[in-house]
């Protein structure tokens, strides 16, 4: 009897433990996938959104999701289109990349009504690196029409231009930018973040590059959300006197020491934690 | 007609010796025959290994133009082809996701348009009737011929088709590396007839040579040297016997008549002291001993 019971436990436990995989119609031929995970009824929902050309199964949105799931926590972790119908894996630099910041805030949109026509709960949002930014922009494009998230949880927040350690040079956007004045639409090959031939149009490379340091610092001040802020020490991708600067400001700024961009090896655990801290803080 | 034992004797070993011949000349027959069963079978294995070299052909390039099919940016392109002639141009072959010795690819909408007509190569404009196509086999002046093989692209979600994809790849490769037992792989070669043909059609195309088995080469030349040896030996025989009968039975006969004659013509010839001597066959001998004896009772 005894027996049966453990293992009706640990088989309900195991049940509850994964999240279904979800889609939604983005544009016409073009549906995104999701996790999703519908928890207990007195914790909020939470969306997780990957970084740049990442998919929901990137190893830190990963961690962060299955911890919200074993937490049963409702859990949308969505993979954004990016033009791409059912995208499944990471995307190449090298490919052709037609979404712009308006089409993955789009698709924001899109997953977050999907969201609220299944839950009345409180949303959390939470961004990792340009998924970070892109949160924000989303709330920026919509601060007039939707009830401000519950809270936001931004871990080592990006911005596009001036990015440290990146190929993103005055070369490329005075390239991109030529081309547009000349109303050139085909694609080219422009340094960006991490990649060195990133294939896009001007006008879609461009609508990245807009989020500048100052124009992500601007609207996170100006914006009415409860922003949380996680950076690691040892993030060469951001330029390690913002954080600072923005605690200045008067934003909620932790540091984790020695952690890189993506919280790697032990420092997953202080990732966790924290975002344990921010989910339970009233 | 009388006929000396000499006569039987070269008789005796010429019919041994053309026995010996017929013998052989059958065996020969036979062994010949037996070879020429053994290549019509290493012929037919031969073109069975290379039909299922072409299957095996067919099922890999099926393969690659499935594995490509199932390519988050060929979906990416068949949804929205704007850039198809620069992700074709710029992206497609560069991107690991066909393998290397590919000569080309292309997409198709699912009413089986070309999403673009430029540039197409080998590839057909469109694809009749929606169905996915046989690979077939062009002979491409640049590359030698080439499989154009199909494969469908499906959406993950929905299961519908989306599209369908074409890849070329070279047909030499995959017939050369195929692992064969009875045809030499670099014998291989297609006729200069070769124009567009179906696969299982294209085997009447591929020119080739039989591997040389080393143990029939081993068997065929046993097989000689017996033969000689057969033959040598039949000779030997047929000397032995000659001289053996010549020798050992004319010439004691010989003796044994000279001896007759000369007891007939002196009669003291027996105490004379010629009597003869031993002889070395037995019978005769005693015929000899007899002889004597009656001649002394005489």
């Amino acid at each position: 009897m005894f027996n049966f019971i453990f293992y009706a436990f640990i088989l309900g436990v195991s049940i509850n433990a994964y999240a279904v995989e979800v889609s939604t119609t983005i544009n016409e031929g073009i549906n995104a996938l999701a996790d999703y995970h519908e928890g207990d009824e007195d914790k909020p929902a939470v969306v997780i959104l990957h970084g740049i050309l990442q998919t929901k199964n990137f190893s830190t949105i990963k961690s962060i999701s299955n911890h919200l799931v074993e937490e049963d926590y409702t859990v949308l972790a969505p993979t954004l289109s990016l033009g791409i119908d059912n995208r499944v894996e990471s995307l190449s630099c090298e490919a052709i990349h037609t979404h712009s910041m308006e089409s993955d805030i789009a698709e924001i949109s899109t997953w977050i009504r999907w969201l609220k026509k299944r839950t009345n709960k409180p949303i959390i949002l939470i961004g990792h690196s340009a998924g970070a930014t892109q949160l924000i922009a989303y709330l920026d494009k919509y601060k007039g029409e939707i009830k401000q998230p519950a809270k936001v949880i931004l871990i080592s927040l990006a911005y596009f231009a001036d990015q440290p350690n990146s190929h993103t040079s005055s070369e490329s956007i005075n390239k991109a930018r030529k081309s547009l004045a000349n109303k050139v639409i085909q694609p080219d090959k422009y340094g960006f973040t991490y990649c060195k031939e990133y294939v896009s149009t001007p006008e879609a490379y461009l609508s990245y590059i807009d989020w500048s340091r100052d124009k992500v610092t601007e609207k996170l001040l100006e914006l009415d959300s409860s922003f949380s802020l996680l950076f690691g020490s040892a993030d060469k991708r951001v330029d390690q006197s913002w954080p600072p600067e923005l605690k200045e400001k008067g934003l909620d700024v932790t540091i984790v020491k020695d952690a890189n961009h993506f919280f790697h090896a032990f420092h997953e655990f202080d990732l966790i934690d924290y975002i344990d801290g921010v989910l339970e803080k009233d | 007609m009388k006929v000396s034992l000499k006569v039987y004797a070269l008789t005796l070993s010429l019919i041994i010796l053309l026995i010996s011949i017929i013998f052989g000349h059958y065996i020969y027959l036979q062994i010949q025959n037996a070879q020429i069963k053994l290549s019509q079978w290493k012929q037919n294995t031969a073109q069975e290994e290379l039909i299922k070299a072409i299957e095996s052909a067919r099922k890999y390039t099926i393969n690659v133009a499935t594995d490509f099919a199932e390519w988050d940016e060929v979906r990416q392109q068949i949804i929205n082809p704007v850039f198809y002639p620069y992700w074709r141009d710029q992206r497609m072959m560069s991107s690991q996701k066909l393998p290397n010795e590919t000569i080309s690819a292309n997409l198709y909408t699912s009413d089986g348009d070309s999403l673009s007509s430029l540039n197409i190569l080998n590839f057909p404009s469109s694809l009749e009737s929606r169905n996915i196509p046989e690979p077939y086999v062009i002979n491409d002046k640049s590359n030698g011929p080439l499989i154009i093989s199909f494969a469908p692209v499906i959406s993950p979600g929905g299961q519908s088709v989306i599209g369908y994809v074409a890849v070329s790849y070279p047909y030499m490769p995959l017939l050369v590396n195929h692992p064969y037992q009875h045809l030499k792989e670099d014998s291989i070669n297609f006729s200069l007839q070769l124009s567009k043909t179906s696969l299982p059609e294209s085997k009447d195309y591929i020119v080739y040579e039989l591997d040389e088995d080393e143990s029939s080469a081993v068997v065929k030349s046993i097989l000689n040297i017996i033969g000689i040896a057969v033959l040598t030996a039949s000779l030997i025989i047929a000397i032995l016997l000659y001289v053996l009968l010549n020798y050992g039975v004319q010439k004691p006969l010989q003796l044994l008549i000279r001896h007759i004659n000369m007891l007939r013509k002196n009669p003291d010839f027996l105490n004379s002291g010629q009597f003869i001597k031993q002889l070395h066959i037995h019978e005769l001998n005693d015929v000899a001993l007899a002889l004597n004896a009656y001649q002394e009772e005489l």
